[in-house]
């Protein structure tokens, strides 16, 4: 389970977050929406310990991950698996060698091992026999299923996706969506995704927290949200309908 | 504003010891991943080869050229000074010296700061941009083991490498000038350098290029990790990196002249 409680951060002196409250059970898939620059990834990024909020606690399964070390921080780590924006593949290493890291670095299984295991992930998210590939040589949607698989990699119990659809054309976002909504079925771990495009969001999430302003003004499953008669969601939702 | 220059220079002090401070600190964690070196062979392997193999056509050049154009000079800087005879006798021997103690060293650090210090800085400051580093951190791979330690380690490790491949290369560019160009025979040269031959100029400039090579690998890292701003922080990134290890090695190199020789 996932408590965050009063999660305060400011760069200089901008305040982002003011104050977030939210409990994510195991299992749950939940969305964070909300506009540009609202503090939506510098939430999730701070879910998985990548910035020190200012004032607040974030529990992972009890343990409060704004005042551990370093040491401890990466063993929470190794439950997460998480999905960037831009995939964030490393360009000096084959699609295989980047979906293999994690294991190649925390365990000591042999590499014939360890690539068998990656050609299974790969096929997991549609890319069988790739592994030979440069990120370069990927469209941006390959990239982002390879991103996948390498999250994926050491069977994470809970899964950050940072915008998974953005800079995607409209069928390649589709293929993304149906990807997550089936691993979010098949393997029942909790999921916490970060985006502004509420056809992904209803489509990978079953609850949807919207912040604005630095807090979470809205909590709620999706039908809720799309029923919800809160003028600030429904002109989130309408924007987000006329496309601006 | 009343004081503006000493607000400027205030801050450019206080920007310096901060930068020395962050520097300080990533040299620390560095230092404290020993074991990486082992754990990373591929990658610290690789590393050697960039810095080290990759650069030796630059570092033939630049060698050549420097012993060339140092017999030239000493040859003119003697006239006057020396008796004619006497010019030649101390040709090698004055030009070893230099080369062994400053000129290969010094050279080739800038040569290597230019090239690997700059291209580390290029490398991470993208990788920081593009949330790679991000991505490291969060699969639990600490990115000073898994990046900064192996270009440490092949940046002190080779460099000493190249500078003894540039001392044979620079003596034998001014060998080729003294024999072609200023009549001092084999001979005459190479025993002038053997006559005043010291090991501890050879182990002093080592020592150097060992400090030199892991200072331009350490702030190549450093900046490279600091970088942000997309494409265009890159491009500022590379720039400051080789300012920065060009500074440091001529810095340096005086602190270490001082206590070596």
């Amino acid at each position: 389970m996932i408590e965050i409680r009063g999660l305060h951060k400011r760069f200089g002196d901008k305040p982002v977050l003011g104050g977030v409250d939210l409990t994510i059970p195991d299992g749950e898939a939940l969305v964070i929406a909300g506009r540009s620059g609202c503090g939506k990834t510098v939430l999730l990024k701070s879910v998985i310990g990548l910035i020190r909020p200012d004032r607040g606690s974030i529990r992972i399964d009890g343990e409060d991950i704004t005042v551990m070390g370093r040491k401890d921080l990466y063993r929470v780590r190794m439950k997460f698996g998480m999905l960037f924006q831009g995939a964030a593949l490393f360009d000096s290493m084959t699609v295989e060698e980047n979906v293999g890291l994690p294991l190649r670095e925390h365990t000591r299984m042999p590499w014939p091992a360890i690539r068998r295991k990656v050609e299974e992930k790969l096929e997991l998210v549609g890319l069988p026999g790739i592994g030979a590939t440069k990120p370069a040589e990927l469209s941006g949607g390959m990239r982002k299923r390879v991103g996948l698989a390498r999250a994926l990699m050491r069977d994470p119990s809970i899964i950050l996706y940072d915008e998974p659809t953005t800079g995607l054309d409209p069928l390649t976002s589709v293929k993304i969506n149906d990807l997550i909504a089936e691993m979010n079925d098949r393997l029942r771990i909790t999921s916490i995704a970060v985006t502004h495009d509420m056809l992904s969001a209803f489509k990978i999430g079953k609850r949807i927290a919207m912040l604005h302003e630095g807090r979470v003004a809205f909590d709620g499953s999706v039908r809720e949200f799309r029923r919800s008669a809160d003028p600030m969601v429904r002109r989130f939702l309408e924007y987000q309908r006329d496309g601006i | 504003m009343r004081f503006p220059v000493s607000r400027t220079v205030g801050g450019k002090v206080i920007g310096f010891f901060r930068e020395l401070g962050v520097f300080s600190m990533l040299l620390g964690q560095v230092i404290r991943h020993p074991a990486g070196v082992f754990r990373n062979r591929r990658l610290t392997t690789e590393q050697m080869v960039r810095i080290g193999v990759e650069s030796l056509p630059l570092i033939t050049v630049m060698s050549v050229f420097t012993g060339a154009v140092s017999a030239w000079q000493a040859s003119y800087q003697f006239q006057g000074i020396l008796p004619g005879a006497t010019t030649t006798d101390f040709l090698g021997a004055a030009v070893s010296a230099a080369l062994l103690i400053e000129l290969c060293p010094v050279l080739t650090g800038i040569v290597i700061s230019g090239r690997t210090g700059a291209s580390i800085a290029a490398e991470l400051g993208s990788m920081r941009v593009t949330e790679q580093i991000d991505a490291l951190e969060t699969l639990a791979i600490d990115p000073v083991r898994f990046l900064a330690v192996p270009r440490f380690t092949a940046g002190w490790f080779m460099m000493p490498i190249l500078v003894v491949y540039s001392y044979w290369i620079a003596h034998f560019g001014a060998f080729i000038v003294a024999f072609l160009m200023l009549d001092v025979s084999g001979p005459k040269f190479f025993n002038s350098v053997q006559e005043h031959f010291h090991l501890q100029n050879v182990i002093g400039g080592l020592v150097k290029a060992a400090v030199f090579g892991g200072g331009t690998a350490l702030i190549g890292c450093g900046v490279g990790f600091a970088a942000d701003g997309g494409a265009e922080g890159v491009g500022k990134a590379t720039i400051r990196a080789f300012v920065l290890s060009a500074a440091f090695i001529l810095i340096a190199d005086f602190v270490l002249a001082t206590i070596l020789f």
